[in-house]
């Protein structure tokens, strides 16, 4: 064993950096801290995407006969399908709630500070490249929900000013909603998606890693902030013990309510209305109070005001101060996007129901 | 395994922690547990999934070759069905060639499947030989579908065939 | 270390306390409970019967189907109420609805003591499941089937759009088929031959018994091949129980029935039903396999959803059919 070992040490020289990634040290204060899982559980999740993902890649067919008669199958007629397409449909929803809390935590630790400001960035986009995951997904299955649903998206982006009808065209591949479409997002959802989004993983945890962890908050877990423990084996356990906490959830919520698969896509139905993902409902609502001329206001400003002061966070909140309860005004401000979120989801949920 | 060791800290940075080095043999005996847990229980379903209805045979089914009347009865013919079939998700004409022949004039027909059992080429009917011919790697079969010589490790397979309404069916 | 697996531990607990709360407020509601609109449920039971007063039906819930008339300026037609039970191999589906008479006629022989007239019209139920999974029916319902575009309302047709397009039809009939206890199971293609607006409606593949009509097939004063050796006097006559007509068995105003009935076998005779008429309605049960194996019958695959449509018809011909309106669904519980 140790001789097979070290041959292969010997050519690839990896025992070096693989028994530092090991090592390294986590403070003592942040494996305490159930917030600081997180981040691990968020690429849980993603793993989990990626697993059940590959495994619906073997038998979905990215056309518009083909499709819906294929996710039926998964659903209905494949051993397990129901299971897998199930977990993969959960844990979309997983992932936007553990990405949007992980964000949270950061930003209430002020973990966007000097240096880790491209941490922030890689964050960020992160964030957006998990929504539109959802977004794409949601019109592989060519169901009257992801049908109308994405109608109702592209036409959206049609409305932003000038651009707009060059963006929606670019959405759909063409003036309709159709092969052209379904191939572009199938395309998104499983390659360019993907892919962008394991490369900056792996950017945001050598940052992470290069960095260390944002300096503690609470003169308690400052206290602690001189003590180390190793990566593996006592941190790796908890990231693998909440990952199977995880897996047990989405398990649960499969088997209690199978992912819904609505009547295949009719274009000229009149009487569907449609209806977004539970995360994008808050917007819909938001769309609702700027009729007609200001829409664009709800479809481009708004949308472009939020990623701009995201993206520019940790360039104007310069302050050394790390505390929430000291910075009153990031905190306020995240309070109230948080209330208007809810209040606006709730009112959606209201309106559909 | 070798006693774990774990690199001193820099002193500036910090220390690590007293239970460190204790329970490491315990935590990592749990990690190993937990992980080949987590394991199995993507890899046995995912597995299941992948191998889904592929092991299932398929259901076979009579497809009309033709009019009794209108086959002769004297040469060998070949004949190409399609037929309207569940292809996983899919309906889709299914189609294939088979080989019909009669010994004895007509009463009785014997229907081959010009699949060659050798690697799966389609058999061509040679007449004047009077065998058929394997294209890919120069089989040979008798008319009634025996192994003459070449590579097929056996004959060549017969369907079962019936007589309604004065069509002849095959089964596939 | 203890502290944060306290935590977890208190944190999937949660979770899973909210998704079982969740869970039951989602699911399909049955029992006395406000169903789905146009939704029929399915139970899962033991074992399906043919009896209509089977214990399990206290629990399937009803599904009231209103039925609009086909026909422009006609009536509507009866409110049918519909259950549904399966278990693990067959669906089997309770039809109630009222209808005043109990119709045995169909194109019966009327003697007159000269020459034969032949007239009648019977009751029928009709279900209609789309075969494959059919985007048009599943939001329009029975309309995607109807082609009615034309002006002269004898060139309206039903039936599907192309030849990929196929459905499945449980065609009940209170004269021909009832009384030998199996319900015609047919379909609908596309328009075979554009000047036979019939051709759409196919019946499926048949290896013996099934009615036969009872005519001798003369261009000219066709009259009865067959008649009851049993009882001339009945509505009803069996193949089992017919013998070479005799005219001169009957007097003026008898009657022979129009059609020789047995019970279907092979996939015309996938559905058994038992129709009863008293008090002025019908209780039917119609059980048939969830999969029958049979190419031309929609496969019903439990906990899949799947949209169907009704009609029914009070002694009228085809065209004066009442129809089910909206998409009605099948759900599975």
């Amino acid at each position: 064993m140790n001789r097979i070992f070290q041959w292969f040490d010997e050519r690839t020289g990896l025992s070096g950096p693989v028994r530092d990634f090991l090592n390294y040290p986590v403070p003592k204060y942040v494996h305490r801290n159930f917030l600081y899982t997180l981040g691990g559980l968020t690429l849980i999740s993603f793993l989990i995407q990626v697993v059940t993902g590959i495994l619906m890649a073997f038998y979905y067919d990215p056309s518009t006969e083909g499709a819906y008669n294929s996710v039926d199958y998964i659903s209905y007629q494949l051993p397990l399908g129901w299971l897998i397409r199930g977990v993969h449909h959960y844990a979309s929803s997983a992932m936007v709630i553990l990405v949007s809390l992980h964000m949270l935590r950061t930003y209430y630790f002020s973990a966007y500070k000097k240096p880790r400001e491209l941490n922030w960035l890689t964050g960020v986009l992160l964030f957006f490249l998990v929504l539109s995951f959802g977004f794409t997904g949601y019109l592989l299955p060519w169901d009257q929900k992801g049908y109308w649903a994405t109608k109702v998206g592209t036409e959206i982006a049609g409305s932003v000013p000038l651009i707009g009808s060059f963006l929606m065209h670019l959405m759909r591949g063409g003036d309709m909603l159709g092969q052209a479409t379904l191939t572009r997002f199938y395309a998104g959802h499983i390659l360019l998606l993907p892919a962008s989004v394991a490369v900056l993983i792996v950017a945001h945890i050598f940052q992470m890693r290069f960095h260390g962890m944002a300096p503690a908050i609470t003169k308690k877990a400052q206290a602690q902030s001189k003590i180390f423990v190793p990566f593996f084996p006592d941190w790796a356990i908890t990231d693998t013990l909440c990952g199977l906490g995880l897996l047990a959830l989405l398990v649960y919520m499969t088997w209690a309510n199978h992912a819904p698969l609505e009547f295949p896509a009719d274009p000229t139905s009149n009487n569907y209305v449609p209806r977004p993902e539970w995360y994008f409902l808050f917007y819909f609502q938001l769309l609702k109070y700027f009729p007609g001329a200001l829409e664009p206001v709800a479809t481009i400003l708004i949308p472009l005001f939020i990623f701009g002061s995201m993206v520019l966070l940790p360039f104007v909140d310069l302050s050394e101060e790390r505390r929430p309860w000291r910075k009153p005004v990031t905190t306020l401000v995240s309070i109230f996007y948080i209330i208007v979120i809810v209040v606006f989801t709730i009112l959606a949920m209201a309106a559909y129901a | 395994m070798a006693a774990p060791k774990l690199p001193p800290l820099p002193a500036e940075k910090g220390v690590w922690d007293e239970h460190v080095i204790d329970r490491r043999r315990f935590l990592e005996a749990a990690l190993g547990v937990l992980a080949g847990i987590g394991g199995l229980l993507v890899a046995v379903p995912g597995a299941r999934f992948l191998i889904g209805n592929s092991l299932e045979p398929s259901a076979t089914k009579w497809v009309e070759l033709g009019k009794i009347a209108d086959l002769p009865v004297a040469a060998v013919t070949q004949v190409s069905y399609s037929t309207r079939a569940t292809d996983a998700w899919r309906e889709v004409n299914q189609r294939g060639t088979v080989y019909v022949s009669s010994a004895d004039g007509g009463a009785t027909f014997t229907v081959l499947d010009g699949t060659c059992t050798h690697l799966g080429c389609i058999v061509q009917w040679n007449e004047g030989d009077s065998r058929f011919v394997c294209p890919c790697h120069s089989g040979h079969f008798t008319r009634e579908g025996e192994v003459i010589d070449g590579p097929p490790p056996h004959r060549l397979r017969q369907l079962a065939v019936k007589v309604q309404d004065g069509a002849l069916f095959a089964e596939i | 270390m203890k502290r944060l697996l306290f935590v977890e531990t208190l944190a999937i607990a949660l979770a899973f306390v909210v998704a079982a709360c969740g869970a039951p407020a989602a699911a399909p509601q049955g029992g006395a409970s406000p169903a789905k609109p146009n939704t029929l449920t399915a139970v899962k039971v033991d074992a399906t019967t043919l009896d209509a007063a089977a214990p399990y039906w206290a629990q399937a819930p009803k599904l009231d189907v209103s039925t609009i008339t086909a026909l422009p300026g006609k009536p509507g037609g009866p409110t049918v109420s519909i259950q549904a039970a399966y278990d693990g191999q067959y669906i089997v589906i309770r039809s109630e609805w009222p209808d005043a008479t109990n119709t045995l006629t169909r194109n019966t022989w009327t003697w007159d003591g000269a020459k034969f007239t032949r007239a009648g019209q019977e009751d029928f139920i009709s279900f209609i499941w789309p075969i494959g999974n059919n985007a048009a029916f599943a939001s329009k319902g029975c309309a995607a089937t109807c082609h009615n575009t034309s002006t002269k309302q004898e060139e309206w047709w039903m039936g599907s759009d192309s030849a990929d397009v196929r459905y499945d039809g449980w065609f009940w009939m209170s004269a021909r088929t009832n009384p030998v206890g199996y319900t015609n199971d047919i379909g609908w293609i596309n328009l075979v031959d554009p000047k036979d607006m019939g051709s759409p409606r196919v019946t499926d593949a048949v290896e013996s018994g099934g009615f036969v009509n009872n005519t001798d097939g003369a261009a000219e004063n066709p009259s009865p091949k067959f008649m009851s050796s049993k009882d001339l006097k009945s509505l009803l006559l069996l193949d089992a129980d017919k013998v070479a007509f005799d005219k001169t068995k009957l007097v003026a105003g008898n009657t022979v029935p129009g059609f020789v009935l047995a019970k279907a076998v092979g996939s015309l005779g996938d559905v058994e039903a038992n129709g009863v008429w008293a008090n002025g309605k019908w209780v039917l049960v119609q059980r048939r396999l969830l999969n029958t194996s049979h190419n031309d019958d929609a496969v019903l695959i439990p906990s899949k959803p799947t949209p169907f449509g009704i009609a029914v018809a009070d002694a009228a011909g085809d065209a004066d059919h009442k129809i089910s309106q909206e998409v009605l669904t099948l759900e599975w519980k």
